[in-house]
């Protein structure tokens, strides 16, 4: 038996050792499982895996995947026959097989739903033989996106699908879907790769600056996805930096000041981001106060930092950070946006 | 061909396999072998307890042809059904097919007669899912069958169902496995595929199950899978991205002796070792209940080895109760917020620091400002809020007080409304912004105000005529010439700070207790 764990590096897949070395152990051994489930943070890597899974389980040479096969370069730009890639339909489209819609905007905000009717679609799929591969794969991306009736539907076709069929989902987290769709799948839940990983892989695979790639890394919050990303599209970075000295200023401003600008953040449709992006500032200033500088995130604000870890005390930063994530979840519990930023605006430490 | 997964090759084939539902399989048997074999069934209960395969094992029962044991496994019926080529035994998966439709077409064919076996069986699973007319459409049917048929309906959720469907079958409800009947299985199953497993690695796959067979064995599958020759609790950790036992441990004693940098560090290493940061949540969640447990005296409930048994008794000694149980709230609260926070770690960080910042307080309850005790206001002091906004009552608008011995704080103090009134004369903005300010001090003929919020000093000092309104209605009350100043009130720049605090804070916000005074400043 060839040992699988040598030839890890051509799955082309960053990070998830473990999951790799796992599944290349028992494509090795014939072991593989009817139906996956990989779950994870969005942007860690998920579909990567899958795809890689796929080329894997489709390609022709003795080292699997090849990466240079037919069949996988037909996977890698999703052309193979026998490997479909399907996620939901956005809301208010009706599902057609024959024109199915685009894939998914990578802001990722869209919301989608996957209903019974595709299932169906893809149940007939499934009961049909592999074209040219040596398996029918099916990989359903964002199954959290699945209704109830849908999963259900999907509930026989998982326990036993047909011998040549294997079946991949993503979801990301695995308590948004029926626990018997859990239980009929293995599960690899994915991690957030360690921030080093993730530094490195920007470098040198996407040919970003050291120190850019060392910010990048760490706002990622390990998905590498979201990494590369950002490291393309500067908007993401931009507006994060426009929410942080936003924060800046109103820790400078009065209580008169601030309910003008709670006014104006209410009107935004960002606000929930520009809160995470808060938290996560504030939980830099946690860290600094403790001691702890070796996590922080926001490092390229580390003066600025250092100058609040300094000037508050652990209750005004503890209590900050509460405060900003009450407001975040009271906007998702659908209460008066204007009303819950005023709120955080006085519970926000001041001068006064 | 690839090997099937090991929840279907270990598809209990007798009843006696079946394992922890031993008041549903002698039921059963009993009524085999009394002949007594009712026309429809109900099974329900969580995922992975054992009704489909109760089902399928009943409907070889009812139609073995052996004068034994049913189901025998040898007959040619028990051998078609467990080859899965069985006309009469029809299983229908209710989810997908939840139409009215589907049940006007199976009623059409309940009244042929089975081709083989003695009873057409029809196992409709995942029954909960049927449409409401799919389930009314039904009803007929299932109270009167054809004398040849049996219903078996299947269903993790019995809620679904409507009554007039459950009135007309009969009930079975499994239930979840304990533990040791998870681990027995699994050994059981590792013997027999010759596997190498550590007895801790299995505890800890049961574990995970939380009850579910089928759970416990796809896991067991997975680590087959991807196996060495020996399964070992470090592959299952990797795998399920569980913290080893020893760091939860650790992460728990920093949090008794409340040293935040140290626990942070901790949870940080966890994750970057590869521990799910929802996984460890659970795991300390878990821990803290086992501490409790302890403290409670009831460890029977705990299955743990004598020496985890005698580690975390040791450290029960560290908390209080209430503390753990405040712990096991925040450590719960986060693993909510774990869900939707794009920061892997921070809703642990969060419950972490809470955890040690309230046991701070509530270790020292007695040396902290006891806010929520509403003391009264010394009769001199006027309240720090101006709470009774009409001084007009007392005195005429305009009062001078002819008075020649020396001017004191508390003198001013007690004609605070009066000046208030004699400023509003002049301009009412800086009336309204001394309503939150106080005489402070009184040196010769300088008075100082302090302000109690800086963005009212600030409002102050942009009104041109400020100091000379409050001199003008100072020379007028007390016939003499004062100069004034303004600042920042210290005593209430000290009351803020105190209010920071989170217990007073929490007193503030939820029993709307007012701060009045500091003994303890």
């Amino acid at each position: 038996m060839t040992n699988p764990a040598e030839n890890l590096s051509s799955w082309n897949v960053i990070g998830h050792t473990w999951a790799v070395r796992a599944l290349a152990q028992s494509i090795a051994t014939d072991h593989i499982a009817h139906a996956y489930l990989f779950t994870g943070a969005h942007a860690i890597g998920k579909t990567t895996l899958a795809r890689a899974l796929a080329k894997a389980l489709q390609c022709a040479n003795e080292a699997r995947p090849c990466g240079a096969c037919p069949a996988c370069i037909k996977i890698a730009r999703d052309r193979h026959p026998d490997v479909q890639i399907s996620e939901g339909v956005p809301v208010g489209w009706k599902f057609d097989e024959k024109s199915p819609p685009p894939p998914p905007r990578a802001n990722d905000v869209e919301r989608r739903i996957l209903k019974i009717d595709q299932i169906r679609a893809i149940q007939h799929t499934v009961s049909r033989a592999p074209f040219e591969g040596r398996w029918k794969i099916m990989i359903l991306r964002r199954f959290e996106e699945a209704n109830e009736e849908a999963q259900n539907a999907f509930l026989k076709t998982l326990e036993e699908p047909p011998s040549h069929t294997r079946i991949i989902l993503t979801v990301r987290d695995p308590n948004l879907i029926l626990p018997t769709i859990a239980s009929r799948c293995q599960v690899l839940p994915l991690r957030p790769l360690a921030h080093a990983e993730i530094e490195n892989a920007l470098v040198e695979k996407w040919n970003v600056a050291r120190e850019h790639a060392r910010l990048l890394a760490r706002l990622s919050g390990g998905r590498l996805g979201w990494a590369v990303r950002a490291s393309a599209d500067n908007a993401l970075l931009d507006t994060r930096r426009a929410h942080l000295d936003e924060l800046d200023e109103i820790l400078r401003e009065h209580r008169a000041e601030r309910f003008t600008r709670a006014d104006k953040l209410a009107k935004r449709d960002d606000i929930l981001q520009t809160l995470d992006q808060w938290q996560g500032w504030w939980r830099d200033v946690l860290l600094m106060q403790s001691g702890d500088d070796s996590r922080v995130v926001n490092v390229d604000r580390d003066q600025t930092l250092r100058e609040h870890a300094s000037r508050f005390s652990f209750n005004q930063i503890e209590g900050a950070l509460t405060a900003v994530r009450a407001s975040a979840r009271q906007l998702n519990q659908n209460v008066n946006t204007r009303l819950a930023l005023e709120v955080l605006m006085l519970n926000l430490p001041g001068n006064w | 061909m690839p090997a099937q997964a090991l929840y279907l090759k270990y598809r209990p084939r007798t009843f006696a396999e079946v394992e922890g539902q031993e008041h549903i399989t002698t039921t059963l048997k009993n009524a085999l072998a009394l002949n007594r074999i009712a026309h429809a069934y109900l099974f329900t209960g969580p995922r992975g307890t054992g009704k489909t395969t109760s089902a399928r094992l009943l409907a070889k029962a009812v139609n073995c042809l052996s004068d034994g044991d049913k189901p025998c496994n040898t007959c040619a019926i028990c051998v078609a059904i467990n080859e899965d080529r069985m006309l009469d035994l029809i299983e229908i998966d209710a989810a997908s097919n939840t139409s009215v439709e589907n049940i006007r077409d199976l009623r059409d064919k309940v009244d042929f007669r089975p081709g083989q076996a003695r009873y057409k069986v029809y196992v409709i699973d995942e029954v909960h899912m049927l449409s409401n007319s799919a389930f009314n459409a039904l009803l007929k049917t299932l109270e009167e069958p054809p004398p040849h048929v049996i219903f078996i309906l299947a269903t993790t959720d019995p809620q679904k169902i409507p009554a007039t469907v459950i009135s007309r079958v009969q009930r079975f409800d499994f239930r979840r496995l304990t533990l040791p009947e998870i681990i027995a299985r699994l050994t059981e199953i590792a013997q027999k595929e010759n596997l190498r497993i550590e007895p801790a690695a299995i505890e800890l796959i049961a574990r995970q199950a939380t009850g579910a067979m089928r759970d416990a064995i796809s896991l067991l599958d997975q680590l087959t899978a991807y196996g060495s020759d020996q399964i070992t609790l470090a592959q299952v950790e990797g795998l399920l991205g569980a913290a080893s036992q020893r760091i939860v441990g650790e992460i728990v004693a920093q949090l008794a002796e409340k040293n935040v940098a140290r626990g942070l560090a901790l949870i940080a290493s966890a994750v970057d070792a590869g521990a799910d940061p929802r996984q460890l949540g659970r795991e300390i969640v878990e821990y803290l209940r086992g501490l409790l447990l302890i403290k409670m005296g009831g460890e029977a409930a705990l299955t743990l080895t004598a020496e985890s048994l005698a580690e975390m008794t040791e450290r029960t000694g560290q908390f209080a109760a209430e503390q753990i149980l405040r712990a096991i709230r925040l450590f719960n609260q986060a693993g909510f917020e774990l869900r939707a926070s794009a920061h892997p770690t921070l809703p642990l960080e969060i419950a972490f620091v809470e955890a040690t910042l309230e046991d701070r307080v509530a270790v020292a309850p007695a040396s902290a400002p006891s806010a929520p005790a509403r003391t009264a206001p010394p009769a001199s002091r006027p309240p720090l809020r101006a709470e009774n906004p009409a001084p007009q009552i007392e005195s005429a608008p305009t009062v001078t007080i002819a008075m020649d011995d020396a001017l004191t704080v508390e003198l001013l103090q007690t004609h605070w409304n009066d000046l208030l009134t004699e400023i509003g004369k002049y301009n009412k903005i800086i009336k309204a912004l001394l309503k939150d300010a106080e005489p402070i001090a009184v040196d010769g003929d300088l008075i100082t105000f302090g302000f109690y919020y800086q963005h009212h000093a600030e409002r102050f000092e942009k009104q041109a005529d400020g100091k000379q309104t409050i001199e003008k209605a100072l020379n007028k009350m007390y016939k003499r010439k004062l100069r004034v100043k303004c600042v920042l009130s210290p005593k209430k720049a000290r009351l803020n700070a105190v209010a920071e605090d989170p217990l007073i804070r929490n007193a503030v916000s939820q029993w709307g207790a007012q701060i009045t005074e500091i003994h303890h400043p």
